[in-house]
Parts: structure tokens; C-alpha cells; sequence
């Protein structure tokens, strides 16, 4: 499986999961982070209390999308996603077409919010390029989509 | 599968002497001082995972000369540094495949105390260990002062293994070394290091049969090559055996395979051998498990977000 339709699934899995629940509610697809990924996400959790409704939405529903696509990648015989470098790869892809393509949203637009996003992944994750700790990926994608819940 | 047996499709010249003289140098010259404490029942260990689990495209192509133990041997490196990154997770960088160019001219030049080889072609398991050990290897793709290999060469491979690698690269080379090499006696050694990480390079006078696997994904003893190739993999069961891959391009072998999903790559140079033939060929005293790779440090990523926030 390539990255692309790795991104295509993780779209797929959001415009099915990610904007039926109301906002400000837990998403089923999240659960409560605890640890270094609750530490990590402290920043994202900050910067969502500035956020629309509508933003957190998109951004809660990517990431729990991306959680089970790294996952579900995972149990593959031939992961796509295997390294870290991967993982960026990926997150990058989905963050173009969900964040900006489908959200229609800027560069930008909260500018708390990239940092608190590369200091969760940094965090949590590192900045090697390296294999994937697949557990930790997507535990820390589980955590930015509860901060953003 | 359209092959047609040739010198340049081997390359194994056996030097008994000296291989004697390399293993009694060795810190652990047999398993049983190098991993004493290993399990030894055999088990299913597909160590080629961990490399295409870091380049899913992996691929090499066939050898174009005698250079059968420069290509035997740059596998086992790929395979040792990506099980150190992705099963034992060391923080390297698996940036490209290991040049056999390189182990091929050190192990015929400057492992041997040369300074020219001549044209003829060929080497032998325990020279390239001690290139490995003592010289290093190079890769593709990699800057090195300005010189980047991006192509397999049989020319290169031609003149190095008479003139040895350029000097300049030399000192590019000894940053990546294999630490420990041991030399595997039979089944049971290599059982007991693949299943730990550990890939072994064959190098015998064995031949096999017809291209072609059986039910099970095996290749009956047939004939003779004189011929280095790669263990890349071990499996227990009813029927124990090494996964062998060859030089010989990835379309050189085909029938039935194990495990049925195994990479692309792989399923077309690959065979699995019998317990009792791996006995014979570490009879003949030239195949080493390899360990410890001196790897290249991590890349440090640009960032997570790629500016799209």
C-alpha cells in the first residue's frame, strides 16, 4: 500500500467517523491519552481552546483517522509506512488534503498551532529518522485527536 | 528460468589456508564462543522483512562477473543493519544498498596485503569477512567527497577487484564496519544465528536444481557452483531449512514459495535448503554469520508538519 492511498483511507475514515460527533464531545475514536502522550499534547490542548468548532472537528476526526490508518497499516505484510520518515510523509499528505483541501484552511490561520503539533510529534516520537515505533505513532495520534476533541 | 550457467555467474575460489588462519584469529571463531547462550531450535525468522520493512522497493540486480562473495556478502550487510534498526531498534539510518563493489575489491586487494589481483575473477567467505571487519563497505547513493555510486557496474566491480577500492574511499569505507563474523559449522549454527538477526554468507561448491522450487519452496542439491550466496532467513517445522538468496537477478528463480507473501523481490531469487544440505556446505569451512554493523547515524527529519498548518 503506497502512501497515497494510505491518505486516501485515513480521508475516507474521516468523512465517515470524524464529523458526526458534536462538537466539544469526546470522539469515540479517541481515547483519553495518558503518560508522555497526555505531556506531549499539552501545547495542542491549548492552542484547540482558540480553535472554531468546525477546525477541531476536522483536526480531532484526521488524527483519529490517521490512528487507525497506521494501524490498520500495520498488519499488513508489507507496511507503507515503516519508518518515521514514512510517518511524516503520511502525516504531512493527510494534514494537505484534509487541513487545507477539504477544511479550505491557510498556513497559518492559528499560529500556535504548528508548533504544538511539531512539539507533540517531537515529543512523543522524536525528529530521527528511524524505524516506526508503531505503538507510539499511533498512541500520539490517538492524543492530538483528544486535544482537539 | 533462462539462465545459463557461467564462470561470471560464481566466483568462489576457496583458500583453506588461509580461511584456517582468519578463523583462529576471530574473538569468537565458532558459535559455540560466539553465542553460546542462543536458542538452537530452529524457527521461522524472516529476517528480509526487516530490510523491506525500511525499503520496500528493494531490489539488486545480477552479477555481471565472478563477484559472487561481493554480492553475497553486501546482501548480508543490508540485512544485518536493517534488523539492527528495525528489530533491535538501534537509532541508524538505512540509507541505500551496500556497494559490492566494495567488499569484492577489498576482499581480493587489500585484505589479502595486495596491492594488485589481477583480472581473473573470484574470492573467498573468509576475505570477505576480514574486508568487512577490517576495511568496511560502501553504498549507493552516497556523497562521498564528490564521488556517488548510483549503478551497479560489472566494470567497476572488474577493476577493483584487481586494483582494490580507490584509496580516497578508503577512509568512507572504514566508517562502516561489521564488528564480529564467526564461522557457522552446520545447520545448527545457523540456525541459531538467524533466528537471532544474525545472516550468514554460504560460500561452497553446492548446485541446485533447475531454478525451480518444490511445494514446500525448496531446491534440491544438483551439480556444482562454486558460488557465494546469502542466508537470508531460517525456518523450523517438519521441514527445517535456510532461505538462500542468489545473485543471479530477480527472476532467477520460481515455483512455489514460503512464506506464499514474501516480498516481490525475494520470491523471484530465492530458495529454501534443506537442513542436511546446509550441513554440507558449512563442511566445506568458508560461511560466516555476520554481526554488529557499524551503521550510519540518523537523519534528522525537517519537521512533522510540512508547513501545511
Amino acid at each position: 500500500m503506497n502512501l497515497r492511498f494510505a491518505a486516501a483511507i485515513a480521508i475516507l475514515a474521516v468523512a465517515l467517523f470524524g464529523f458526526s460527533g458534536k462538537g466539544g464531545e469526546p470522539s469515540p475514536l479517541s481515547p483519553v491519552p495518558a503518560g508522555i502522550y497526555r505531556d506531549a499534547i499539552s501545547q495542542a490542548e491549548a492552542v484547540s481552546q482558540t480553535m472554531s468548532s468546525r477546525d477541531k472537528q476536522i483536526l480531532a476526526g484526521l488524527y483519529a483517522a490517521a490512528a487507525k490508518a497506521v494501524a490498520a497499516d500495520g498488519n499488513l505484510t508489507q507496511p507503507a509506512i515503516g519508518t518515521t520518515a514514512k510517518l511524516r510523509e503520511f502525516h504531512v499528505a493527510v494534514l494537505n488534503f484534509v487541513w487545507r483541501g477539504y477544511g479550505d484552511n491557510l498556513p497559518g490561520k492559528y499560529p500556535a498551532l504548528a508548533p504544538a503539533v511539531e512539539s507533540a510529534m517531537k515529543r512523543a516520537l522524536g525528529d530521527d529518522v528511524k524505524a516506526l515505533d508503531r505503538e507510539a505513532a499511533i498512541r500520539t495520534l490517538e492524543a492530538l485527536a483528544w486535544a482537539f476533541r | 528460468m533462462g539462465i545459463s550457467l557461467s564462470d561470471q555467474h560464481q566466483g568462489w575460489s576457496p583458500d583453506k589456508a588461509a580461511t584456517e588462519e582468519f578463523v583462529t584469529s576471530l574473538r569468537y571463531p565458532t558459535m559455540a564462543e560466539g553465542g553460546p547462550k542462543l536458542s538452537a531450535d530452529p524457527q521461522d525468522a524472516f529476517l528480509y522483512r526487516a530490510l523491506v520493512a525500511l525499503a520496500p522497493n528493494y531490489s539488486r540486480v545480477a552479477q555481471a562477473i565472478g563477484s559472487c562473495v561481493g554480492h553475497g556478502y553486501a546482501m548480508c550487510v543490508d540485512i544485518l543493519s536493517a534488523v539492527e534498526i528495525a528489530v533491535h531498534g538501534e537509532a541508524e539510518d538505512w540509507p541505500s544498498r551496500c556497494l559490492e563493489a566494495s567488499v569484492y575489491g577489498f576482499s581480493r586487494v587489500e585484505a589479502r596485503g595486495k596491492t594488485r589481483a589481477g583480472r581473473s575473477d573470484g574470492s573467498y567467505g573468509a576475505a570477505a569477512c576480514k574486508a568487512l571487519m577490517n576495511y568496511g563497505c560502501l553504498h549507493y547513493d552516497i556523497d562521498y567527497g564528490g564521488e556517488k555510486f548510483s549503478e551497479y557496474s560489472g566494470r567497476r566491480e572488474k577493476e577493483w577487484g584487481d586494483t582494490g577500492v580507490p584509496d580516497k574511499l578508503e577512509p568512507f569505507a572504514k566508517k562502516r564496519r561489521v564488528r564480529e563474523t564467526t564461522l557457522v559449522r552446520n545447520f545448527d549454527d545457523c540456525a541459531k544465528a538467524l533466528s537471532s538477526g544474525y545472516p550468514v554468507s554460504f560460500c561452497s561448491n553446492y548446485g541446485f536444481s533447475n531454478f525451480k522450487r518444490d511445494k514446500d519452496g525448496f531446491c534440491m542439491k544438483r551439480g556444482s557452483w562454486s558460488h557465494c550466496m546469502a542466508g537470508i532467513s531460517s525456518r523450523g517445522g517438519s521441514r527445517p531449512g535456510v532461505l538462500i538468496c542468489n545473485s543471479w537477478g530477480p527472476r532467477s528463480n520460481s515455483g512455489p514459495h514460503y512464506p506464499e507473501d514474501i516480498h516481490p523481490f525475494f520470491r523471484g531469487c530465492t530458495f529454501w535448503v534443506d537442513a542436511e544440505t546446509i550441513d554440507g556446505m558449512c563442511r566445506q569451512g568458508d560461511s560466516f554469520a555476520l554481526s554488529s554493523y557499524d551503521g550510519f547515524p540518523p537523519r534528522k527529519l525537517p519537521d512533522w508538519t510540512g508547513g501545511i498548518l
